[in-house]
């Protein structure tokens, strides 16, 4: 691989498009009936943005009812807006310079080489719930999750503008719903599958990440025409290295008592950078945490600092069906950590790097997005039990809530092993399944009413415990508990 | 605190009945029970009045009045709601059993059922609910019932002394219903098809009660649990006696009553809150104000 210091980059569409094979897939093999009728089309794809902005617009509401939300966080509000964002001129003006946009899903496309190109990466997974019935037109499977039929659905009604702007999508191969979704949409745009091993700490499944790695690059160096040299690629290391620190010192804040900012909140912080430019991103995450550093010194409470302290675990909540999250504080709970990989799972464990030279960069880049990865879709999967008892611990977590989208198999395979291992630690675990659609909330919340209960008799029960303990030591009546 | 034990009241508004219970001097005194209708404040105070009427009493003499079950956020008579887990846990652990205190209560309902566990002291400890599917609740009864063309009532005894119980292999109530009619085509005894139909329950229910682990006494409670099919079922699958209420249908009510006399003894919300202040307020959201529209639109 040519190692180019500081010399100004080639375009290799011009200079030597033949050194990079073209592996794009040919035209569309199938065709959807449906997406001749433009008329049908423009119909719901404006149904489909109409109620993605009153679902904005609702849970926003929601979440400024705050008694003191952070000031910092009407930028995130602002960016959260989907069609009215200001993120939205600033990728057509990239398109309209020949720039390109490559959309992912997951968290395994390395984003720092699409930066690298000169490229703009954004997270299509979608948490619309009005596109599953026109996705459910070419994946009619009932059992299927939603997140994968809703993101299908997007791309068929043409409804969001980022998978509009997107040239190509990598779809990583996870579960049964990604790499299907992988294939049918090659029928409306270019896809590139990447092989992700379920076992993934072998030496086997190392070398083959690695290759799949190199060979995304050939991809995004083909479809941008942009070599991607040393420079570029540590200018984007050195970005996403500053990304996750103020990513770890948000996370870091989230576990003071009393909380300091609304579990919401800080889910729509991580998802931000899924369509934002990183190093925007990390300027206003700076003006965010320090922020709540202020508070934290000021003892500011964001909410009831009495509220049970929750964490969220399990399937991805995407923006804006916040359903979930909203009920359990608008029930009196507080989310004081997540291990969703729509929330805190991105920042795990920082790229190291030992020497900056290209071997050692590339490969530290790429091990990064496998090995800390805690996805069910890898085998076996200990650390996440691991991580979910160490966050237990360290945010001082009462109860957890375990979000479970209906038809993924590999979570709510790992929930029983979740839920004793939590049960273990004396912490107790509400499993939730769901899908995307409003029509369970009210039975949803006489459970999270009733296990916010039970989080609370058990903090009372904890508390008498330590009262007693307290009292046969010393003979005195003890302290008060919490 | 108040000196004297209070008059209060609980509402539990389900799916079908809406049901109310008035306790004084620590005793029930009176119960109601209404079909449950769109108006739900109707329907509230209509329970009530019954109950209140069953006292001997009227709505002055009550100091507090809480609502559960799935319409209770929409009622204005209340003073403050709790969820219904919370409500039976709490009725269980007060009505008892004359076998000892209540270590695990079994509740199915009209449109769900659960499992709750209780701790030494009566607390709830851990509970689980049935998934969103009326497999295993009175729902599944009621609708395999009418399939049938027998009244839901009569059900339990038709099942009794069943010698062969069908298999029914499907959960989900209308692929049940067919099932249902090709065994009534086939012409097994209507006998043997109910009890197959008690069985399926049990098993659904029965199973949540081995994810949580079943520790005697057993409390079984909401309105199948009049049904002896089912309850026989139950019992066979899970070896465990089942203790049946006098009154199963009104128990969340009672549980409610019993939240409200714990809020004036204690003068403290459910979730710890002072009660002073924030009365008019739904206690679980009043840092936040009610939510707009019930949080679902
Ligand atoms: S948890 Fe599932 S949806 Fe989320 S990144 Fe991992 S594989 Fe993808
Ligand atoms: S939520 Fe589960 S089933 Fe759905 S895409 Fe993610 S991993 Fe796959």
């Amino acid at each position: 691989m040519p190692k180019l210091f500081g010399r100004k980059r080639p375009n290799i569409r011009d200079a030597a498009a033949a050194e990079v094979p073209d592996t794009r897939p040919s035209a569309p093999r199938y065709r959807w009936k449906g997406g001749e009728d433009e008329e049908r089309l423009d119909e719901l794809s404006r149904i489909i943005v109409g109620r993605a902005k009153e679902l904005i617009d609702h849970y926003q509401e929601q979440m400024r009812k705050a008694p003191s939300r952070p000031e910092a966080m009407a930028w995130f509000d602002e960016r959260a807006r989907f069609l009215s964002s200001p993120r939205i001129g600033e990728i057509e003006e990239h398109k309209a310079n020949g720039g390109k946009v490559i959309g992912t899903m997951c968290v395994f496309a390395p984003l720092e080489l699409i930066r690298a190109a000169d490229a703009i990466p954004v997270r299509l997974c979608s948490g619309l719930h009005n596109t599953i019935a026109t996705g459910e037109e070419l994946m009619a499977d009932a059992g299927l999750c939603p997140m994968v039929k809703s993101t299908l659905g997007v791309k068929m009604t043409h409804a969001s503008p980022f998978f509009e702007a997107s040239d190509a999508v990598i779809v990583p191969m996870v579960c049964d719903g990604k790499f299907k979704l992988g294939e049918v949409l090659q029928d409306f745009m270019e896809v590139w599958m990447v092989n992700v091993p379920h076992i993934k700490d072998t030496q086997q499944a190392r070398s083959m990440w690695l290759d799949e790695v190199r060979a995304l690059q050939q991809q995004i160096e083909t479809l941008t025409g942009n070599r991607i040299y040393w420079e570029e690629l540590k200018r984007e290391i050195q970005l996403s290295l500053r990304a996750q620190t103020v990513a770890r010192r948000l996370y870091d804040l989230r576990k003071a008592d009393p909380p300091v900012i609304n579990g919401r909140d800080s889910l729509l912080v991580n998802q931000t950078p899924h369509t934002e430019d990183l190093s925007v991103w990390v300027e206003h995450a700076t003006v965010l945490a320090q922020e709540l550093e202020q508070r934290v010194r000021d003892g500011i409470a964001v909410s009831d600092p009495e509220a049970p302290r929750i964490m969220l675990a399990g399937a991805p909540i995407m923006w804006p069906n916040f359903k979930i999250p909203q009920l359990i504080e608008e029930s009196g709970g507080s989310i004081v950590a997540d291990e969703l990989c729509s929330g805190t799972r991105w920042l795990y464990d920082p790229i190291g790097i030992d020497e900056w030279i290209w071997d050692d960069m590339f490969q530290a880049m790429a091990e990064r997005y496998l090995q800390p990865s805690v996805c069910p879709c890898f085998t076996p999967n200990d650390p996440r039990i691991g991580r979910i008892k160490q966050m237990i611990e360290d945010f001082r977590v009462e109860g957890v809530v375990y979000h479970v989208l209906r038809g993924c198999h590999i979570y709510n395979g790992e929930s029983t092993r979740v839920k004793q291992s939590a049960e273990d630690r004396g912490v107790p675990m509400l499993i939730i399944e769901t899908e995307y659609s409003q029509e369970d909330t009210e039975q949803l919340r006489t459970r999270v009413e009733a296990f916010l209960m039970l989080v609370r008799a058990r903090r009372k029960k904890a508390a008498k415990a330590k009262r007693r303990a307290f009292k046969t030591i010393d003979g005195s009546e003890g302290g008060d508990g919490a | 605190m108040t000196k004297e034990e209070p008059v209060v009241a609980g509402i539990d508004l389900g799916s079908t009945y809406t049901k109310a219970a008035v306790l004084a001097r620590d005793r029930v005194v009176g119960t109601g029970i209404t079909p449950t209708i769109v108006d739900l404040d109707a329907a509230a105070a209509d329970a009530l009045g019954e109950a209140l009427q069953a006292a001997g009493m009227s709505r002055s003499d009550l100091d507090m009045t809480v609502s559960t079950g799935y319409g209770r956020r929409g009622v204005d008579i209340a003073d403050h709601q709790v969820d219904e887990i919370y409500a039976k846990a709490r009725a269980a652990k007060w009505l008892g059993s004359p076998w000892g205190p209540v270590r695990t209560v079994i509740d199915i309902g009209g449109q769900d059922s659960k499992v709750i566990r209780l701790d030494e002291a009566g607390d709830m400890d851990t509970f689980l609910m049935n998934t969103k599917c009326a497999a295993g609740t009175g729902r599944f009864l009621e609708q395999m019932a009418k399939v049938l063309g027998v009244p839901l009532e009569e059900l339990g005894e038709i099942g009794e002394g069943a010698e062969h119980p069908v298999e029914l292999s499907s959960t989900c109530i209308v692929m049940a219903e067919s099932e249902v009619i090709s065994l009534i085509a086939q012409r097994r005894p209507v006998k043997d098809i109910v009890a197959g139909i008690h069985r399926s329950v049990a098993e659904r229910v029965g199973n949540m009660v081995k994810q949580i682990g079943v520790e005697e006494v057993v409390f079984f409670d909401g309105g199948p649990a009049r049904n002896v099919g089912v309850k026989k079922a139950l019992e066979e699958f899970r070896g465990a006696e089942l203790y049946v209420p006098k009154n199963p249908q009104v128990s969340a009510a009672i549980g409610a009553a019993i939240v409200a006399r714990d809020i004036l003894r204690e003068g403290k919300l459910p979730d710890g809150k002072p009660l002073e202040g924030i009365e008019a307020e739904n206690p679980i959201d009043h840092w936040e104000g009610p939510p707009a529209g019930g949080g679902g639109q």
